[in-house]
């Protein structure tokens, strides 16, 4: 596999730095070229760290006799090697926080682009780059290097430093880069380059062989999925979790989570990743929509993690979960669903939104009556829930339980289809004043992931409402689930029909919710969207 | 306090509450009082978590006026008028007759538009709710009359036109209105709404409360001790999110508890020196358990906080020693803080060393010195530069008071034994017969910066010559000494510079008169001290306690004339601040007096 720079960067399951190669796609003056960039928490910072967002900080230029060379690239998931005329470098990660850069015949040139409050200064373990909490440490093991960086009395900065490493006697340069911080705990190198090539290959490899099977046709771009959402997961918080995009955004989104959960095999990890996602909520129960190093943004967002652990009950899976990590599952979830029974239903059931972000889409077509919103997608999502929590709870020996969560779910699925239902589609009520309007969009759609809890009627209404929607343009989560939901209801032909306009267009703009839009280098693929495309491969 | 007609104003001040987050000042160019919270922790000149205060009578704006102290802000107008009172609990109260109070949502950045607010609905009893994503959330609950909001929702850009609430009067023309704020989820309950006039009270009596915690002033600065006192207690957080502790806010808008202020503080509070000594070991809360470093800052909400600020910790407690004696320091307190005070020296000595095999240390970011366009930075990284070297003597021996304070006697000579050789290292080594030298690879670094005098913060351990020299120096008019007190770059430099933009490069800086004249009063120089002292206070008396001053409108070395535009609002380096207040606070109870009684 052969991976394109320019759109998907190369790295490792949690290791922070990436290779990418900038192209400047909105022309913001980026020198265009290969980068080393590093996932960091961005702004919220008054002295140190990036101010304006995780990005290269390194360009890498080859060179020879005081000349830049021209190169070509070549990047597998496991090494990136760069050609020139003169000699080739060779790029791999070390475990997770080194990064081993081997040339023969060239020299290299770092430009460091710093934010405010990083330095670069020269130091007896080699040239350090502050950047807030980070340091980069980059040593040359064989090869001499110099630094050019001063500091700036007026400017309260650094000049940008010019890292040089020209090649020792038998023209080699043996570099490493150290992802440390103030610790100064330095990790110990692999013996080799070549050893840390094969070590990323095997953990690709188990990673990939964990994931739902793909299909021979587009295993192509599937692999690129793969290595997506590989590369995605951060350690956080004593975690593995995906940022929504380590190249431009940290924050740890709770719904991305559950729906990298999707595609694994691995049931009891994929119920680990929703705990994790779960254990961010607040004393009362919300789960917030994001949280991070510094803060949370506490904020209500769908329960979709319902829906993805009613498919590991229909499945079947939930068996090979062990009874405390069950238990623990239970509690979360059970908490997570009463927050919203217990903030946002009326008297009569309706559960709604209070806020328009609150479904995801603050401009999607479900609030023609306004807020409070009582609305499709949620009442399935509430209904799945408690359907899913009824089961476990029959699991757990918790029988009184088992039949108070049974009838949240009547309850729900009563509203959703003798409520909500109005012959044509669904509706939304706005439970202030009592008034509804139609729910247009796809988020009317949502309830397809009920299965076959939903009248066949219903089901084929909305199958054909499914043909109305773009799914070369609308966002990849909601897409999924809307296309999963439709196979869950029988609808096999609509379902892969849809897969397949949906893959395509990733195939062309990358896995991510812009793909109609114009995008930085390096970020056409987040590991959610990524886990989404994925979890359809199975459909075949 | 502060007014329209007052001495002070609000543009350079704010309205704030020891404990509260909400914040009002006035708005340079429209005078409109602002309304916001420090709990997000975002500089107002680039908040989109902003909002005016208006007046209305009917659909018509009033002009008002207003008047501030610690326990109310007061807007008056023809047709009626306003108060607002902070409290301890996470709620604004503001209580009004024959106007409405308009609250709007006005960026900072006018292109922001309504982006800060993500949401607002209507709750039972006519209270709204309104989130604003990661600047929090208010509730505004209605007590008399009712509120009413004017936000219409924008389907082609997903976003509010406008974000407006109107605290509108009843029949009987008045209105109360109870605003919270959370950042996470509101647990409200009816038993929360004390009387508008006890919430004033409590205000006031918390004040003067605070007012104890310092010496009285010297004669003539009982108006400047007062909003001094006011301007630290209005900056101070109670322990809730980031906070473990109560600290102090460099400002309302810079929001973060920065650590080597913390010590400013600590060492100022000579009424109460335990709170004092609470104050200084504050930071060590948050130390790294792994490294010993002390962070930087720390905010409301929380977060790793990289980056270090100076070791000012021992030169604080010494100070504390030696003006209010020892008695805080118990067995258990020295107990407790040795390890600490060790890990932090030890994190310094290990990831700042010099390389020369012995305690010197060099830095790699001037943020590490506290002075960060100082000329001493000149000739860049690493910089082995006397300033820290003193904190790190004045740390070593305090580290060894402690270690005496708990029995550790061998450790006690070992930290003393040791801070006297970096002393020794410091005079015999870094003093160049004139000033104290920064050196950058083995090379005296030319800089004619205050800081290169900072090491007389040692006191009478330098020895007498040095003393001399530097209270010589140091009071030598048009050199470093000034109308308005020391300049951080000599008159004389061609590096002198008190444009806006900068720091130490020559303004007259509150800070750096901290461990100068403290030091000198230490070593003897107490009418020196006194002189330099008076100069600062009798300035701020006037022009108020803003954290630094350009000394003049020209350069004296030159002629040229100086770029000095004051920025705009409260929110830039300019404003009033509880750094220069405790500076001005220890000049006014300790220096002044102890220096003009000699």
């Amino acid at each position: 596999m052969q991976l394109d720079l320019k759109k998907i960067p190369f790295g490792k399951r949690l290791s922070r730095y990436m290779l990418y190669e900038e192209t400047d796609n909105h022309n913001a003056g980026w020198q265009k070229g290969l980068y080393l960039a590093i996932a960091t928490d961005s702004g919220g910072s008054f002295i140190g760290g990036p101010m304006t967002g995780p990005k290269g900080f390194a360009l890498i230029t080859p060179v020879s006799g005081g000349k830049d060379l021209d190169y070509t690239l070549e990047a597998d998931p496991s090494e990136v090697v760069l050609k020139t005329d003169r000699g080739n470098a060779g790029f791999t990660i070390d475990g997770t926080k080194i990064l081993r850069i081997e040339c023969n015949g060239i020299g290299l040139r770092i430009n460091g682009r710093l934010g405010f409050g990083s330095i670069a200064v020269m130091t007896r373990r080699g040239v350090e780059i502050t950047m807030g909490g980070s340091i980069c440490l980059i040593s040359a093991r064989k090869g001499e290097m110099s630094l050019d960086c001063h500091w700036e009395l007026k400017a309260l900065r650094s000049t940008d430093p010019v890292i040089v490493i020209v090649p020792d006697n038998s023209s080699v340069i043996d570099l490493v880069i150290y992802d440390i911080d103030d610790a100064y705990v330095i990790p110990e190198l692999t013996e080799s380059f070549d050893e840390c090539v094969t070590e990323s290959e095997a953990d690709f490899k188990k990673f990939t062989s964990g994931l739902i099977s793909s299909v021979a046709e587009e295993k192509r771009f599937y692999d690129f999925c793969a290595y997506g959402m590989w590369t995605g997961f951060q350690s956080f918080k004593g975690m593995e979790l995906a940022p929504l995009n380590k190249m431009s955004d940290m924050n740890i989104h709770s719904i991305e989570q559950t729906i990298a959960a999707l595609p694994l095999m691995d049931t009891a990890r994929g119920v680990d990743i929703i705990c994790d996602a779960l254990r961010g909520m607040t004393p009362g129960g919300m789960v917030p929509a994001w949280f991070s190093e510094r803060q949370d943004l506490c904020e209500a967002v769908p329960p979709v993690y319902a829906y993805v652990i009613s498919r590991f009950i229909r499945d079947d899976r939930l068996k090979d979960v062990s009874k405390d990590r069950l238990s623990g599952l239970y509690n979360s979830m059970s908490k997570a669903v009463s927050w919203w029974l217990k903030n946002r239903a009326g008297e009569d059931g309706l559960v709604y939104y209070g806020y328009r972000h609150e479904c995801g889409f603050p401009g999607e077509k479900i609030f023609g009556a306004g807020t409070p919103c009582a609305s499709p997608d949620l009442a399935a999502y509430i209904a799945l829930g408690a359907d899913s929590l009824s089961k476990i709870a029959v699991m757990l020996d918790k029988d009184n339980e088992a039949l108070s969560w049974e009838a949240v779910f009547e309850k729900q699925l009563d509203t959703l289809l003798n409520r909500l239902w109005k012959g044509s589609g669904f509706e939304s009520v706005n439970t202030l004043t009592g008034d509804s309007a139609p729910a247009e969009g796809m988020l009317a759609l949502i309830p397809l992931v009920l299965g076959n809890h939903l009248p066949g009627g219903i089901i084929d209404v909305l199958a054909e409402r499914v043909k109305l929607i773009d799914f070369e343009e609308i966002p990849i989560i909601p897409a999924a689930l809307i296309i999963l939901g439709l196979k869950a209801g029988g609808k096999d032909s609509e379902a892969l029909s849809a897969a397949s306009t949906l893959v395509k267009s990733c195939e062309k703009s990358g896995a991510s919710d812009d793909r109609d839009k114009t995008i930085n280098a390096g970020t056409y693929f987040s590991p959610a969207a990524c886990a989404a495309i994925l979890s359809l491969s199975g459909l075949h | 306090m502060f007014g329209t007609n007052e001495k002070f104003n609000l543009q350079r001040a704010t309205f704030a509450r020891s404990a509260s987050a909400f914040f009002i000042f006035e708005d340079y160019y429209t005078h409109l009082l602002r309304l916001s919270n420090y709990k997000p922790a975002a500089m107002v000149m680039t908040s989109p978590f902003l909002f005016n205060l208006r007046l209305m009578h009917g659909k018509s704006e009033v002009r008002y006026t207003y008047f501030s102290d610690a326990g109310s802000l007061r807007m008056d107008s023809e047709t009626g008028d306003v108060r607002f009172a902070l409290t301890d609990r996470e709620q604004m109260r503001i209580i009004g007759q024959g106007v409405t109070l308009r609250i709007e949502l006005c960026p900072a950045v006018p292109e922001m538009g309504m982006t800060a607010c993500h949401g607002v609905r209507s709750l039972p009893g006519g209270a709204y709710e309104a989130v604003f994503g990661t600047f929090g959330k208010f509730l505004f609950k209605p007590l008399k009359g009712k509120v009413e909001t004017i936000c219409p929702w924008n389907e082609e850009k997903s976003g509010y036109d406008s974000v407006i609430f109107d605290l509108v009067p009843d029949e009987t023309g008045i209105f109360e209105t109870a605003v919270h704020d959370d950042m996470i989820e509101f647990d409200i309950d009816d038993t929360m709404y004390q009387h508008f006039d006890d919430i004033v009270s409590e205000s006031l009596e918390s004040y003067e409360d605070f007012r104890k915690k310092y010496r009285k002033p010297a004669r003539g600065y009982e108006e400047l001790f007062d909003y001094a006192v006011y301007e630290i207690w209005s900056h101070r957080t109670k322990a809730s999110g980031g906070f473990k502790e109560p600290g102090i806010l460099f400002q309302c808008s810079i929001s973060g508890v920065f650590s080597w202020q913390q010590s400013y503080h600590g060492m100022t509070m000579l009424g109460d020196p335990k709170e004092g000594w609470r104050q200084i070991c504050s930071l060590f809360r948050y130390q790294d358990e792994r490294t010993g470093r002390l962070p930087s800052f720390i905010f409301y909400v929380g977060g790793a906080n990289p980056g270090m600020q100076p070791p000012f910790q021992g030169f604080a407690l010494d100070t504390l020693i030696r003006m209010a004696g020892d008695d805080f320091l118990t067995a258990d307190e020295c107990e407790a803080m040795y390890p600490r005070f060790v890990k932090w020296i030890e994190y310094w000595l290990n990831t700042r060393s010099a390389g020369r095999g012995d305690d010197v240390t060099a830095i790699n970011n001037p943020n590490e010195s506290g002075w960060d366009d100082a000329s001493i930075f000149r000739d860049g990284f690493p910089v082995q530069n006397p300033d820290i070297m003193a904190f790190m003597t004045a740390l070593m021996d305090m580290a060894s008071r402690l270690a005496k304070g708990c029995g550790k006697t061998s450790d006690a000579e070992n930290w003393k034994s040791r801070s006297g050789k970096l002393l020794d290292t410091l005079v015999n080594e870094f003093w160049d017969g004139d000033k104290f030298a920064t050196f950058v690879n083995g090379k005296p670094v030319d800089s004619m910066s205050v800081v290169c005098y900072q090491p007389i913060l040692l006191g009478d351990r330098l020895p007498q010559d040095i003393i001399d020299k530097c209270a010589e120096r140091l009071t030598e008019e048009g050199h470093f000494l000034t109308e308005i007190g020391l300049a951080t770059e000599s008159l004389k430099s061609p590096l002198c510079d008190y444009s806006a933009r900068t720091f130490i490069a020559g303004r007259v800086v509150a800070p750096p008169h901290m461990p100068i004249l403290v030091g000198l009063n230490a070593a003897g120089k107490k009418k020196e001290a006194a002189l330099i002292a008076r100069r600062w206070c009798d300035n701020v008396k006037e022009k108020g306690i803003i954290l630094g001053f350009a000394p003049y409108e020209y350069y004296k070395l030159t002629g040229e004339k100086a770029d000095i535009t004051h920025g705009p609002v409260a929110s830039d380096g300019w404003s009033w601040s509880p750094w220069a207040a405790c500076c001005t606070l220890m000049m006014i109870t300790s220096i002044i007096p102890e220096g003009e009684t000699v």
